[in-house]
């Protein structure tokens, strides 16, 4: 296959492509749903295929074909030339690529216990279990629980010379229950709403993951919810979970930090963002509490990876150093208007998809107090957690996120729990209201699996290693209609 | 592989699949796609991607055990595979707590919804075409950004009741944005034949909507009528959709329809339905279960009237498939694909002078309706342009605006309906619309 697959790259540096990539995927998966205790779904995929990305006259074409043989890969490569050169007669601009040296490497993201080695009735059985629970406590009307499992193999080639073997395995799940008592109806999640979490290891995510000895607690508050009164409004100081927190970080500034939105390449779906060249290195983004980073190294993240998906080496990047905005996420092409190397930040969400800038691991660094301390350290207030709504406009500054459940603070204890709280802002003001991250005690790397960017819409596997933190003066309750 | 031959494969496997009987009940759904994204920034075209794929989904029932498993390739070997791991799916799960039953054969009503002119162009007159808009909208001093998507596939669903069912469809969307210091204009065009996309044209609007929107200034937050252009009517009806218009949702109780069936929810002036077959839509005449689609009233005059099943949710409640069915490995339920809102006898410019004073919105960006969906309560802002207006006249552009608002309530609040209709992707598939009015809300709550 490699020969084969050298050969287009080479056919098409002969036809006057300066620069081409191959990269063949093959993806299996697994999806498992339960609910109320019986299976609702149990389902498995493998999709496989090339993409082929070409730089020609200063312009991008890329085609993908589900068909690997040699006439189809030749097809899908005049198809992506084809696209490059109907562009070249157009742009003036010119698309150019920072240098980044051939790699030949293979990487596996480590595990332990391989998922699909798994027999099917021992997942079915626990995912039933932790539904079934559930389902034993008053007012609690559905549970459902779900697993999925993922591994993806990849080939990368490159006309520079690289040759790149890379196989992530991803594993991700979760539950939701729903409380009903007459027309009230609340949820809550485990462990986080998002679709459960993700995580780049195998099935022994499940023997961390806490799902059966969490119901009690979630089926619970589900049913506190359904007396609770509604999140009061107004300002007050706010406590966010690490879950809220993780959400926080992906909207906030995992997405601005984004170089292609940064440049406008992005405008036309998602948006730009308020973090302008102009402002890295100076901008005062938040409190000196508040140190952000990107790390696709980190193990176990679910946007963990050796390489991107122009083979560039991945790093960890400061995105936010003590309150001050340092650094974007970059690709070859993006990092030139930086005057930089790529930080390795593209990936693609499967072989037909191209490379974009995307988020790895968007992680806060832990602070000095336990998440006890801090609310035993604020007078009034309101604790959120596990985020349930969440909305932020095209340059990533006006912000109202929800979450399934809060509690109020008073004279440093948690109290009764509220409804339907949400919280609202502007980025910078809000970031710069932080006067606390809990430590690392209380830091846990969140994952989700379905970050959304680019025409077409592509998902990716996100991590996020977050801590509780604190904010003083947030406007609060704004989600009841009066 | 030509269009007859690929038909021919796909029908010649399908078959063989089916008549192994492996099972009680097999059913074979089939997509073919072969999908185009020209995407331009500041007038430049910076990214494109073509895709050539197919995906055979099998699934089988024995007893009420199901098995479902998929692969993108039409090769033998793989669909054995593929058949062999659903069979192994169905043998090890737990059976289903009721019984399962595919569809059986049926009609379906006639659709046309494949046009060459989209399947054919090719990235050279697309760019071509591009580009003498660009040209245009530079003239206004702005720059566009956006994406032009053409699709040309084909559908197959096959089962053991005896369904045979193929459909061949085209489909085309544009979406402009102008933008100029910092303010933005856009146009959305969708349509199943792309020569009825004027696109330079599109361009010119776009940017001419840009022109409109400089200068804004701040409106202070508080409850205002409201004119909604389709984008946002759109937006709203995708998140009614999605948290409420599903049997899953309905049944679970989180749907703000949920145990209101027979009640008034909304003003009269509402009537939406779904309706696969309208060819004012990107129609298909089939669900991804072969169940013929037709037409699915939701809301009519304000009153709720029902939602979306597929077979095995109307297994599960006792009801009868409304055609709604997604592909088998999706997990969210049936949705409307195919929504209307229906007109109503007012202009947009009639509306707008009703509206007296109050704000026009072009459209939202970045809505969520999860905030409760049990009360349709959704937040978002507005983007590409919102403007006061007093008088019945459009005075001057606004900054963004957040709203913060119980849908299915403001929806009581309509005080007209446009006659006219923007048809907008609804999230979906590539084949799935909304087709949206302009409306006049009072009291629309603007937060922040």
């Amino acid at each position: 296959m490699e020969e084969r697959f050298r050969s287009v790259i080479d056919w098409l540096v002969k036809k006057g492509a300066s620069y081409a990539d191959l990269r063949r995927e093959v993806l299996r998966s697994e999806s498992i749903q339960v609910r109320d205790g019986g299976l609702e779904g149990f389902s498995t995929d493998l999709s496989s295929g090339v993409g082929i990305r070409v730089l020609y006259g200063g312009s991008w074409g890329f085609a993908a074909t589900n068909l690997c043989f040699e006439a189809a890969l030749l097809k899908a490569a005049d198809e992506a030339l084809s696209m490059a050169k109907a562009f070249a007669a157009f742009n003036s601009a010119k698309a150019r690529l920072s240098s980044a040296p051939p790699v030949v490497d293979a990487f596996s993201t480590p595990f332990r216990i391989d998922p699909f080695k798994i027999p099917a009735e021992e997942k079915i059985n626990l995912l039933i279990e932790v539904t079934s629970q559930a389902l034993k406590k008053k007012d609690i009307a559905v549970s459902e629980a779900f697993m999925e499992f993922s591994r993806v193999e990849k080939e990368f080639y490159s006309s520079e010379g690289s040759k790149i073997l890379q196989t992530i395995l991803t594993s991700g799940g979760g539950y939701h229950v729903i409380a009903e008592r007459g027309r009230e109806v609340q949820r809550r999640s485990f462990p986080d709403a998002h679709h459960g979490l993700f995580s780049t290891i195998g099935y022994e995510l499940f023997e961390e993951l806490g799902m059966k000895t969490s119901v009690e607690r979630i089926a619970e508050e589900a049913r506190a919810l359904l007396k609770a009164k509604e999140c009061p409004t107004g300002k007050t100081d706010i406590i966010i979970d690490g879950s809220q927190m993780a959400l926080q970080l992906h909207e906030s500034c995992g997405h601005p930090v984004e170089l292609d939105r940064v440049l406008g390449t992005e405008t036309s779906l998602a948006g730009g963002s308020f973090l302008t060249l102009d402002k890295r290195g100076s901008f005062r983004y938040g409190s000196k509490h508040v140190n952000i980073y990107a790390d696709p190294t980190h193990t176990g993240g679910a946007g963990s990876y050796k390489y991107d998906d122009e083979g560039v080496r991945a790093r960890r990047v400061d995105l936010v150093k003590e309150g001050v905005f340092t650094g974007y996420l970059t690709s070859r092409e993006s990092a030139v208007a930086l005057n930089e190397e790529s930080n390795g930040s593209m990936r693609a969400d499967g072989w037909g998809a191209l490379p974009l800038i995307r988020m790895s691991n968007i992680c806060i660094e832990p602070g000095k107090p336990s998440l006890a301390e801090l609310i035993a350290d604020t007078k009034k207030g309101i604790f959120l957690s596990t985020n349930s709504s969440w909305s932020i406009d095209d340059l990533r500054l006006n912000f109202q996120f929800g979450t399934e459940i809060a509690y109020e603070i008073k004279n440093g204890k948690l109290g009764q729990p509220y409804k339907n709280p949400v919280y609202y802002g502007m980025t910078p003001a809000f970031w710069n209201s932080c006067d606390a991250v809990c430590n690392k005690n209380e830091w846990k790397m969140w994952g989700l699996n379905s970050c959304g960017k680019g025409e077409p819409m592509q998902a990716a596997g996100v991590g996020h290693g977050a801590a509780p933190g604190r904010f003083r003066g947030v406007m609060v309750g704004v989600s009841r209609d009066e | 592989m030509n269009e007859t031959d690929l038909k021919d494969r796909v029908f010649e496997e399908a078959r063989r699949i089916i008549s192994a009987k492996a099972a009680d009940a097999v059913e074979v759904v089939v997509s073919n796609s072969n999908a185009s994204t020209v995407r331009f920034a500041s007038s430049t075209f910076h990214q494109g991607v073509s895709s050539v794929d197919s995906t055979v989904y099998i699934r089988v029932i024995s007893g009420r055990k199901v098995g479902v498993a998929s692969v993108n390739s039409l090769e033998r070997a793989s669909l054995e595979d593929c058949l062999k791991r659903a069979v192994d799916i169905a043998r090890r799960v737990k059976a289903e707590p009721f019984d399962v039953a595919l569809p059986k054969r049926q009609t379906y009503p006639e659709v046309d919804s494949y046009f060459e002119t989209t399947a054919s162009m090719t990235f050279g007159e697309k760019a071509s075409s591009l580009s003498k808009g660009f040209t245009q909208a530079q003239r206004s001093g702005v720059l566009a950004s956006g994406a032009l998507s053409t699709e040309s596939g084909s559908l197959f669903v096959f089962n053991s009741n005896g369904v045979e069912a193929s459909h061949k469809y085209t489909s085309a969307h544009l979406s402009v944005i102008s933008t100029k210091e910092g303010q933005s204009g856009i146009k959305i065009e969708l349509s199943k034949d792309i020569s009825g996309i004027d696109i330079p044209g599109a361009m010119v609007e776009s940017a001419s909507r840009c022109i409109e929107a400089q200068s804004p200034r701040e409106a202070a937050p508080g409850a205002y009528r409201v004119l909604l252009e389709p984008p946002a009517v759109a937006e709203l009806l995708y998140w009614l959709s999605y948290t409420g218009f599903g049997a899953k949702n309905f049944h679970e109780g989180t749907s703000f329809l949920s145990g209101k069936i027979g009640e008034k929810v909304t003003s009269p002036a509402v009537t939406i339905f779904d309706d696969g077959a309208d060819g004012r839509g990107l129609s298909v005449p089939f669900d991804m279960e072969g169940v013929a689609k037709k037409r699915l009233l939701i809301i009519e005059n304000g009153v709720a009237r029902g939602v979306a099943y597929d077979s095995f949710t109307a297994c599960a409640e006792g009801a009868v498939s409304t055609g709604n069915a997604p592909f088998p490995e999706e997990t969210e339920g049936p949705m409307p694909d195919h929504i209307f809102m229906e007109p109503g006898d007012k202009t947009p410019e009639e509306l707008l002078e009703k509206l007296g004073t109050g704000i026009l919105v072009r459209s939202f960006h970045y809505v969520n309706g999860l905030l409760n969906p049990a009360e349709s309560l959704m937040t978002g802002m507005t983007r590409h342009g919102a403007f006061f207006v007093e008088d019945g006249r459009v005075r001057y552009p606004v900054s963004p605006m957040r709203f913060t608002e119980n849908i299915m309530k403001a929806f009581e609040r309509i005080e007209g309906v446009s006659s006219a209709t923007g048809l907008l992707p609804n999230h979906g598939f590539s084949l799935s619309s909304i087709s949206a009015p302009h409306l006049l809300i009072d009291g629309f709550k603007f937060t922040s």
